[in-house]
């Protein structure tokens, strides 16, 4: 009998050992009209996930003198942009480029960064932690840092099942967060659901943006590459920001430099537009600080490069035309998700 | 023992015979779409054509949208068919040099249940069915999560985007951008092109598209891009997205 009872003490034993707490999923955000999010199949949406790559978000302990976190460069009531026009790391090391808004990130699945060098977020997060001019960690130092951190260990193996502090748990779990910053509830969308209606200047800024009026109201080409309801395509695109005879010559290649082909130099991802009125300066280097430097350069038709994009073209719009393109834009705002307190740090 | 044995050789000659029954009655086939200007492979960016007006031009986008494709065996109407896929979008944005062209886009299609087809039918932009969906129908990256415009709630069927060297000065600087798609547009067509579909000897039916051939008729006409007006539609303006849109379903075919 004792030889039974033992004998299942060790069966009970040996299947609690086996067992790791499987966090329960959750699902990833999908508001009306949007489309559904592509996740990778080893990293779906868990709370202990999207929490944990919160408080990691905000951490500065993942930069080497535990002086920036991803939110430095990425505030939220900035829709996720810093105001700069070039983004600073430690050190208050100038980066290339300006940083882009992160809301709705998590539908990217043509690349992420300026150049598209990340196939995912995944990738995508541990890019800043190592780069030198952005927070420049060692992992090994970042990781002793963690497992010795009082809330860490606890918070990974919550996320994962296991408390196995790795590069690429952090990276998940970073992840996860992100896929979380949606905007989704700004005047526009409102419109689109029929809960709001536009004013008649909004209402003819929207035709214009949407080339929707032909050919009593000009058309200002934008929603060829800024298409609902992202306001982006995900592709790449040389939209005429520098003149160039020569494909090779452009100061930052842009996609080029990742894909290799000179066809792609100068051509930069497409930013959204939602939250656009917070977002300024404008374009991966931040030469425009207002909007309505951007809308006079799509007016003139960009600067001459053999591969800029065909629907960069002289638009001829006039001042009133601008001003309603402009009043459309800012029915982008969305001040739900700029005030939304699950994208801001924890308050302890 | 001999039981054991016995049971195991059983149990395998079922499976053994499951599969042959599920893998023989399935084979594969590609379908392979093909872009030319002139009869050379289409090329984005690299190289220079000439477009009917001795212009010289350099493409940066030929993308168009296939749906409802059909596999036909003898005497079979459309209805009865095997429909292998609801829809596709074969885009070229991606075909940067002369190898990649000529191997063209290739769509594989693995579970195709094996026979003797004679025709295949192909639909041109989108049915009405699925240019009466949205993005938001879709995951981010089905061919249907974008091309769509909202203010005439359908999707862009077509796009041909160039740049084009009108005065001679060896920049291509002159734009040309023509967005085509309409739910009465769609248009399907029949195509005899016998293939066997077998398990593990893939088919292949290739089809074909001059672009030289969308930009001018048979008769030779073509749109005299020295117009402004003429240099981009949405389709807003019949005379230019009809005219290119019937060349399209004209030059497309199966290659010979």
């Amino acid at each position: 009998m004792s030889r039974l009872w033992g004998g299942l003490v060790v069966l009970l034993f040996l299947l609690l050992a086996g067992c790791e707490t499987v966090p329960e999923t959750i699902p990833p955000p999908h508001p009306p009209g949007f489309v559904a999010m592509v996740i990778p199949s080893d990293n779906p949406l868990t709370e202990a996930g999207v929490a944990l790559g919160r408080q990691l978000f905000y951490d500065p302990i993942l930069s080497l003198d535990s002086t920036i976190s991803c939110g430095s460069c990425h505030r939220p009531e900035l829709a996720f942009t810093d105001g700069q026009a070039i983004s600073r790391g430690i050190a208050g090391q100038a980066g290339r480029r300006s940083a882009p808004s992160l809301l709705n990130i998590g539908f990217h699945y043509k690349g992420v960064f300026w150049d598209g060098r990340s196939p995912n977020l995944e990738d995508q997060a541990l890019h800043p932690l190592g780069d030198s001019l952005e927070m420049g960690a060692n992992w090994a130092r970042v990781a002793r840092r963690l497992n010795n951190h009082p809330d860490y260990p606890g918070l990974y193996a919550k996320a994962f099942g296991q408390a196995d502090l790795s590069k690429e748990q952090t990276a998940r779990a970073l992840a996860q967060f992100q896929r979380t910053l949606i905007s989704a509830n700004s005047k526009y969308d409102q419109v689109q659901r029929g809960e709001a209606r536009f004013t008649p200047q909004e209402q003819r800024g929207w035709t214009i943006f949407f080339d929707a009026g032909y050919p009593t109201v000009p058309m200002a080409e934008c929603s060829h590459c800024h298409t609902e309801p992202l306001f982006t395509n995900l592709e790449f695109a040389n939209n005429g920001l520098d003149s160039s005879q020569h494909l090779q010559n452009f100061r930052d290649q842009g996609l080029g430099a990742v894909t290799g082909s000179t066809y792609d130099n100068g051509k930069f991802r497409v930013p959204t537009l939602r939250n656009i009125t917070q977002t300024a300066p404008y374009m991966h280097d931040g030469r425009f600080a207002k909007l309505d430097e951007v809308i006079d350069h799509y007016n003139t038709g960009g600067q001459y490069a053999e591969n800029v994009d065909p629907n960069v073209r002289p638009l001829h719009l006039n001042e009133q035309d601008k001003a309603d393109l402009l009043a459309f834009l800012a029915t982008l705002t969305d001040t739900f998700a700029l005030n939304n307190p699950a994208y801001y740090p924890l308050q302890k | 023992m001999n039981k054991l044995h016995l049971s195991l050789f059983l149990i395998i000659g079922l499976f053994a015979a499951c599969t042959s029954d599920e893998e023989v009655g399935k084979g594969t086939l590609d379908l392979n779409f093909k872009a030319t200007y002139q009869g050379t492979p289409l090329v984005m960016f690299d190289q220079v054509y000439t477009y009917p007006d001795g212009s010289p031009i350099k493409f940066q986008l030929f993308n168009y949208y296939v749906s409802d494709i059909t596999l036909l065996q003898e005497g079979q109407s459309a209805g009865d068919g095997q429909v292998i896929s609801e829809v596709a979008r074969i885009d070229y944005r991606g075909v940067y040099d002369l190898p990649t062209a000529d191997a063209g886009i290739n769509l594989r299609f693995d579970n195709v249940k094996a026979g003797v087809y004679t025709k295949i039918r192909i639909g041109l932009g989108l049915t009405p069915e699925l240019n009466a969906t949205q993005p938001g129908d879709y995951a981010a990256d089905h061919p249907l999560s974008e091309n769509y415009w909202s203010w005439a709630r359908g999707y862009v069927f077509a796009k041909i985007e160039a740049n084009a060297d009108l005065d001679g000065d060896g920049q291509f600087s002159d734009k040309l951008t023509y967005h085509i798609g309409a739910t009465d547009l769609y248009t399907t067509i029949e195509l005899a092109d016998p293939v066997v579909v077998q398990k593990d000897n893939p088919a292949t039916i290739t089809f074909s598209v001059d672009v030289h051939d969308i930009l001018q008729n048979q008769q030779g006409d073509y749109l005299d891009i020295s117009q402004p007006a003429n240099t981009q539609d949405h389709t807003n303006n019949e005379a230019i997205y009809g005219f290119l849109w019937t060349n399209f379903t004209q030059a497309f075919g199966l290659k010979k």
